[in-house]
């Protein structure tokens, strides 16, 4: 086993166009554990995190992973996202291939993976979260917790070092959030560093080591999960707390 | 599953269609008769045997030998090839120009995006009768005449006569030609073979296999250089040798292939806007490369997308090609629906043999896209 991926970022800074998305965040994020990232709706969380992978280009501010600097040089930018998984709100598998082959695309692609090792990979994936009956359906065939149990499997099938997670369960019915959180929670034992964006304060309060409370493109509370809900520090954060329920 | 409510709604369309048919059919068939009949009444000729009567005129280019002796149905075929000829080229050249036109038209870069998207706009928003007239005027009027013909490397010439290629004469290597391309295509296969099942089971290709493919290569170069080539040459007034393409040619294609090439970039791009941003993200979080998420994850579901309105510019192509009659190249149009029906005033026979032609041409391409429909439709999202 080799030493968990830490994740370093400081003062990162984005806007779109005029508009400063990011206003200087820096913190560190703990290899081989789960972050929990929360936030009102439009506080910069999904764009924080689509930085992470270099799917959003940012002006200011330095990401390093696991020591190797994300920049914004195709290839080196490519082969970082080899190690870094993402599961996304709308899951976006490929419509055109089977959920198999959803999975097997990038280890067959970038690893080179034989069709056959490939698929037994994946099938032993789709077995953990749940989904191995549905292997040869299509995406449309599947309900959305299924989805996102499939696009769960396809991030693991590259066997990333970190995983990013934006909103994972906020497109599905109850019954649904219930069966992904449950293999994220799997997912969280296993050691893999994780960063999840998140309203699932239950899920936060079981297996998130740490919490960051985003608002207005800030991070402005890092806390134990514990002590961030029973007693927020700042008032933007009680009050969030105070909309979204009690866990 | 299909219930017996569904199975009672078929049967009762298939009725219908059977009976509007037979309707049509019915009504064809007394048009066609008392066409004929009136025909006889004013004692016009009628009938198909002028197809093996005599022409008496020339043709100014054509794919098979033709001279003033051939039948009206030799000048039939040679129209036929000439049409096909003028709608195969511009397909694949607009379709070439407008694949790449059309993934210009999104590329990250804004000059690209802006010249592309400049191109379309002026293009496809100007009549196709003016472009062919203008490049018609650009070819005869700016282009030099043949004594100042521009030479392309020196075994090429462009002037006001046309457009003057090399082109292999195949005499008696014929038979040594055709082997030796069997036997690099052949080589190919293999090597393609191989190539394949090393990547499935993700190893390097073997060695045989590039030797295959570079032996096959090698086999194709010698082959085009052991062509006996007729080079152009100039003697007298004009070239002798190799291939002459004519003016009303060169920019009848040059017309359609630039024409058609704006909308196919139009539908090439809106194809590939279909595909969800989300999907191509997808793609690159796992890391794969901007070249394989365009091959791999945005060009199959674009092609759903992609190739019927695409098809449908086919059959434009298709029936637009008839517009040599206007620059006066000589396609079926030109040939039998013009001089020959001038000639023999066989009417009905020879509209209904060239609209018969361009029916089964749309026909086809409708049929091969239902095809395709129906191979994608099973992977419906
Ligand atoms: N592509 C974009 N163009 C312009 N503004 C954007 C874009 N993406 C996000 N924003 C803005 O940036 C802010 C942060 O968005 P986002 O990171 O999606 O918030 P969150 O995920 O926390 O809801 C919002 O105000 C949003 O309107
Ligand atoms: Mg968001």
């Amino acid at each position: 086993m080799t030493a968990p991926t830490s994740i370093k970022v400081r003062s990162l800074s984005k806007w779109f166009g005029s508009w400063r998305a990011l206003q200087g965040v820096s913190v560190d994020i703990e290899g081989g554990a789960c972050t929990v990232l929360c936030g009102p709706s439009g506080s910069g969380k999904s764009t924080f995190l689509r930085c992470l992978n270099g799917l959003e280009e940012w002006q200011t501010g330095e990401i390093e992973i696991g020591g190797i600097a994300v920049g914004d040089q195709p290839r080196a930018l490519t082969r970082l996202r080899r190690d870094v998984g993402m599961v996304f709100q709308s899951f976006n598998l490929f419509p055109h291939l089977s959920v198999l082959d959803n999975v097997t695309l990038a280890p067959r692609r970038l690893l080179h993976r034989r069709r056959k090792d490939a698929e037994e990979q994946a099938m032993r994936l789709l077995q953990r979260v749940g989904v191995a009956r549905q292997a040869d359906k299509l995406p449309a065939g599947l309900s959305g917790g299924q989805k996102q149990r499939v696009a769960i499997a396809r991030a693991l099938a590259m066997e990333p070092k970190v995983l990013l997670f934006d909103e994972p369960t906020s497109a599905l019915d109850p019954e649904s959030v219930k069966e992904v959180l449950d293999v994220m929670i799997e997912l969280a034992k296993g050691g893999t560093t994780m960063v999840v964006v998140t309203h699932e304060m239950g899920f936060a309060r079981r297996v998130a080591s740490r919490v960051l409370f985003m608002d207005k493109g800030r991070i402005v509370e890092t806390a134990e999960p514990e002590a961030f809900f029973t007693c927020p520090c700042s008032e933007r954060a009680k009050s969030f707390l105070a909309d979204i329920g009690p866990p | 599953m299909i219930g017996p409510r569904q199975r009672r709604a078929k049967r009762v369309a298939f009725i219908q269609q059977a009976l509007v048919l037979l309707a049509v059919g019915l009504l064809a068939v007394l048009i066609a008769r008392n066409t004929v009949i009136n025909l006889q009444a004013r004692g016009l000729a009628s009938g198909f045997d002028f197809l093996w009567q005599e022409a008496g005129f020339k043709i100014a280019f054509a794919l098979i030998p033709v001279d003033a002796t051939s039948t009206y149905g030799r000048v039939f075929v040679a129209g036929l090839l000439n049409s096909l000829l003028i709608a195969a080229l511009g397909i694949i050249a607009a379709t070439l120009l407008g694949f790449l036109l059309g993934i210009a038209r999104v590329s990250p870069s804004p000059p690209l995006r802006f010249l592309t998207r400049g191109y379309v706009e002026l293009v496809r928003n100007l009549p196709l009768l003016l472009h062919l007239l203008l490049w018609q005027a650009v070819i005869l009027r700016s282009l030099p005449t043949v004594k100042d013909a521009i030479g392309l490397g020196g075994i090429a010439f462009l002037s006001n006569r046309g457009l003057y290629l090399p082109m292999p004469l195949l005499g008696n290597q014929a038979n040594l030609l055709l082997s030796a391309l069997g036997a690099a295509a052949v080589m190919a296969a293999i090597a393609w073979i191989l190539h394949r099942r090393a990547r499935s089971h993700g190893e390097a290709p073997p060695l045989l296999a590039r030797g295959l493919s570079a032996g096959s290569l090698l086999l194709l170069v010698l082959v085009l250089i052991g062509l006996d080539w007729q080079v152009p040459q100039l003697s007298g007034f004009d070239y002798r040798g190799g291939l002459k393409l004519m003016p009303e040619f060169v920019s009848l294609i040059a017309a359609l292939t630039l024409y058609n090439a704006a909308f196919i970039a139009e539908i090439v791009r809106a194809g590939i806007q279909s595909v969800d941003k989300g999907q191509r993200e997808a793609a690159a979080a796992l890391g794969l490369s901007s070249r394989q998420i365009l091959r791999l994850v945005i060009v199959p579901p674009a092609l759903r997308v992609i190739v019927p309105p695409i098809a449908n510019q086919y059959t434009h192509i298709i029936k637009a090609s008839s517009l040599a009659t206007v620059v006066g190249f000589p396609d079926l149009v030109n040939v039998f629906l013009g001089t020959s029906l001038n000639q023999t005033g066989r009417a009905v026979e020879i509209v209904a043999m060239t609209a018969a032609v361009y029916l089964v041409l749309c026909a086809a391409v409708a049929l091969a896209t239902e095809a395709f429909n129906r191979r994608v439709a099973l992977v419906e999202r």
